[in-house]
């Protein structure tokens, strides 16, 4: 299993590929550290308290960036699995003393391994450029990175279960449906604090349990967001203003975090069932 | 490929080369259930987000107009967004390996033995892709303004312009997608494809703050990043049309600095010039995919 996650990283991190992503990465993030360094020179008087807007623009860059990293996880993950299925690379595979719940999790740790190590590399790089540029750091960086890498963990347990039944087109389309709907649940229920409408905000309650990838996402945010911050959005009551929507007021609870963490595990262990009872 | 086009029926087979690869693109992602998959998809969209702007409409009845006027247009546009990005992904995995699965397998070969030029096959491809996503995107496009008037009467300045420009963005992601297809291996064409329009997307974001902010060198990257890939600035163009105007923003209190640092808030319609080039970049991008597969060594 350790040998297939193993190839499974060699496989993407070997091609030319993968070095062309990482540059745009770096110059995406070189980028957006000149747009924190003008946030920082642009002074409170042209555009509100600063850090308070530093700090949003490293919640709303992060937020793209797990958008990005779980629909390219997705469709590596997806992709790989359908292609070694319907070329048959997969029987010569499964012909060796290998079980199919070992292939599928040696797969998966793979792909888990290297969105977690992506997540590190980008936000670790994205945090020191921020910090140079303009002098930003986020209250919690260890935990916002392992909040972001869980959640992009989930994401791909989710599409690989898809992945197992459904078409490679619909699985990753329909995984990146879910994530996206339970993001934009999330932004209902938002809404509903805004505006005072409860039925969204029970929406957004129950959606966290049934896919608990956008509490991950707020467990992120909270710990990008300092603590000034916090107290200043408490303070002007926040909670209720548009500007609203993608601050965390408080950090994820760990009943949700365990829940989040046996989520994953439930769903890998369908995909393993899953696997193991289709024809190949 | 072959073997499909070969089981078809002398009686139904159209009648071009080019109708009868738009026809067997259709009749495969038919038969895998995709285009079923991305219905019930979408329909699922479309109906969570029609029960938030119904719950919205119901609680707002009290609100001033033009706050509920911005409530609803701060639902419909991450709401669109969403359904462009769930297209965007549809696309870009349809498209990656539409000729990039078929050169590796090597089923191409087998096609190319018939009077069946290189050029033929892309625009086949091409083609037969939009017929697939762009009247599902048009009518979800459409579901949209409907639902949105008949729950909360809302009506966006510009219906059209929106519509047409939703389409735009997902016609953009894939051609640009299939360029990446024609000249690369299916999971290498993907990942350029996510990778491009994700960065793409967060360039529009840090040009949209490099212009409040009056940084130019932000607002030419953004700008250079939407030549290359006008998908951020069609899918702006589309989130401006749904907009109320900015009196009506006004008057609602939401303007202001922490109003307008929102990603889904765009503050100005694209200009002219970057719609016509959006226009010639599609040319442009379709020629170099024809260009590129036809020289390609298989």
């Amino acid at each position: 299993m350790s040998a297939l996650a193993l190839l499974t990283i060699r496989g993407v991190v070997g091609r030319k590929l993968f070095r062309g992503a990482a540059l745009l990465m770096v110059l995406g993030l070189v980028l957006a550290g000149l747009a924190f360094s003008a946030i920082a020179r642009s002074g409170p008087d042209t555009f509100g308290n600063v850090a308070s807007i530093l700090s949003q623009a490293s919640v709303l860059v992060t937020m793209m960036f797990t958008f990005v990293l779980g629909a390219t996880g997705v469709f590596m993950t997806v992709g790989t699995i359908h292609r070694e299925i319907e070329s048959g690379q997969v029987l010569a595979v499964l012909a060796r003393p290998l079980r199919r719940s070992q292939f599928l999790l040696g797969k998966w740790l793979g792909y888990a391994l290297l969105l977690a190590a992506l997540a590190l590399l980008a936000m670790g790089l994205g945090f020191a450029i921020f910090g140079l540029a303009a002098g930003y750091q986020p209250a919690h960086p260890w935990s916002a990175v392992a909040f972001v890498a869980a959640q992009s963990i989930a994401l791909v347990s989710f599409a690989l279960l898809l992945a197992t039944r459904l078409p490679p087109v619909v699985a990753g389309a329909g995984a990146v449906a879910t994530f996206g709907l339970a993001w934009f649940v999330g932004i209902l229920g938002k809404f509903g604090q805004i505006y005072g409408v409860a039925a969204l905000q029970s929406m957004a309650s129950v959606t966290s349990y049934l896919f608990p990838t956008d509490g991950l996402w707020r467990g992120a945010a909270f710990n990008l967001e300092s603590a000034e911050f916090v107290a200043i959005m408490h303070a002007r009551g926040a909670e209720r203003e548009p500007v609203g929507i993608f601050f965390a007021p408080e950090p994820q609870p760990i009943l949700a975090i365990a829940w989040a963490v046996a989520w994953t595990l439930v769903v890998l262990g369908a995909a393993v069932l899953s696997f193991r009872r289709r024809e190949l | 490929m072959s073997s499909a086009v070969a089981r078809r029926s002398p009686t139904d087979r159209p009648s071009s080369p080019l109708l009868t690869l738009i026809d067997f693109t259709i009749r495969e992602h038919t038969r895998r259930r995709t285009v079923f998959g991305l219905v019930v998809l979408m329909a699922a969209v479309l109906v969570v987000s029609i029960f938030g702007l119904d719950r919205f409409a119901a609680a707002a009845v009290d609100y001033p107009p033009a706050l509920v006027r911005v409530g609803v247009a701060q639902i419909l546009v991450p709401m669109v967004f969403l359904q462009g990005f769930i297209l965007a992904t549809a696309a870009i995995t349809l498209a990656a390996s539409a000729l990039a699965a078929d050169v590796e397998s090597g089923q191409i070969l087998a096609v190319l033995a018939r009077p069946v030029s290189r050029t033929t096959i892309v625009a086949g491809r091409l083609i037969g892709l939009g017929v697939l996503l762009v009247p599902l995107a048009f009518a979800v496009s459409v579901i949209d303004l409907v639902a949105a008037y008949l729950r909360t009467g809302y009506t966006p300045p510009n219906g059209v312009a929106f519509v047409a420009s939703f389409l735009a963005e997902l016609v953009a992601v894939l051609s640009f997608a299939l360029l990446c297809s024609a000249t690369m291996a299916p999971v290498a064409a993907g990942v350029t494809g996510f990778v491009a329009f994700g960065a793409a997307w967060i360039l529009g974001f840090i040009g949209a703050a490099g212009a409040a902010l009056g940084n130019l060198a932000l607002v030419h990257a953004a700008t250079a990043s939407r030549l290359i890939l006008p998908s951020d600035g069609l899918w702006r163009h589309a989130a401006y049309a749904l907009e109320p105007p900015v009196g009506v923003i006004a008057a609602a209190g939401r303007e202001g600095a922490a109003f307008i640092a929102n990603p889904f808030f765009v503050g100005d319609p694209q200009p002219l010039a970057f719609l016509a080039w959006s226009v010639a970049w599609l040319g442009v991008v379709v020629a170099a995919t024809v260009v590129t597969f036809a020289r390609r060594s298989l």
